[in-house]
């Protein structure tokens, strides 16, 4: 079941990046989604397939709007800092504690963090995630909790 | 030239503009940690404006479908190799750069 729904989408992503309908074509495209999507089922996802409910899948796509803000503002920032002749960073890693249960969270939470204003997730022991900041009000929102209060809303709901 | 030849080409060079950032952060910033913060950031906002403006002149929809997966396959892969880098660093025991008080 979890092989033939990562095949779906590894097909769907050949038919995208081939676009072409050729027999040959959609054959290759078919056999090799097939063998990716039954390697992933058995090895990366053997414990906890990222399998989402269809709420879920709902809720990760209203999630999407706030990350493409995150990533604008994340880069305009990031830029703003490097051209400033005085370059105002104070860099500084800081524990953060989690309540996720699921592997999806973790990924999906470890990525966002990457993608937001100031931070990188640097380390991930157990639930607990080392994020790196350019300085210490960036990683202020992070220990805020409302970025995983809105993943656990996503995947663990 | 058309109105959309402006545009596209007004977007690409935001694109190349922010790439310039990233790639400036990459020469100015003092460790490993924080010049991943440039390359994770910049260059994700940097690529976007560049497909935004090949999407204009883009001759099909499969085409601009193209460019969006492009786009989105750079940014979790980004997303993703970012922290691997971090991770390795750190389990190496590289120090973060802290700014001397």
């Amino acid at each position: 079941m979890k092989a033939a729904q990562a095949s779906v989408v590894l097909f769907a992503f050949w038919l995208v990046l081939s676009g072409s309908l050729n027999l040959i074509d959609l054959a290759f495209g078919l056999i090799l989604s097939v063998l990716f999507g039954v390697w992933a089922a058995k090895t990366l996802w053997a414990e906890d397939a990222p399998v989402l409910t269809a709420r879920q899948a709902g809720q990760f796509v209203l999630y999407i709007p706030h990350l493409l803000k995150n990533m604008v503002v994340s880069a305009l920032q990031v830029a703003e800092v490097v051209l400033d002749p005085r370059m105002p960073i104070d860099p500084i890693i800081v524990g953060h504690r989690t309540p996720f249960k699921r592997e999806v969270t973790r990924v999906a939470y470890a990525n966002s963090i990457t993608l937001t204003p100031g931070t990188l997730t640097v380390d991930v022991e157990n639930n607990t995630f080392y994020i790196h900041g350019l300085a210490e009000s960036f990683t202020d929102e992070i220990a805020s909790g409302e970025l995983e209060q809105r993943l656990m809303r996503v995947f663990e709901e | 030239m058309s109105a959309i030849d402006v545009v596209s080409i007004g977007l690409i060079a935001i694109g190349a503009l922010f790439f310039i950032a990233g790639s400036v952060g990459v020469l100015r910033f003092p460790d490993v940690y924080t010049r991943l913060h440039a390359l994770t950031k910049a260059d994700n906002l940097g690529l976007g404006f560049v497909v935004l403006g090949l999407a204009l002149r883009a001759d099909s929809a499969v085409v601009i479908a193209k460019l969006a997966v492009t786009w989105a396959l750079v940014v979790v892969a980004g997303a993703t190799a970012g922290p691997l880098v971090a991770e390795a660093a750190r389990t190496s025991g590289v120090h973060p750069w802290r700014r001397s008080k």
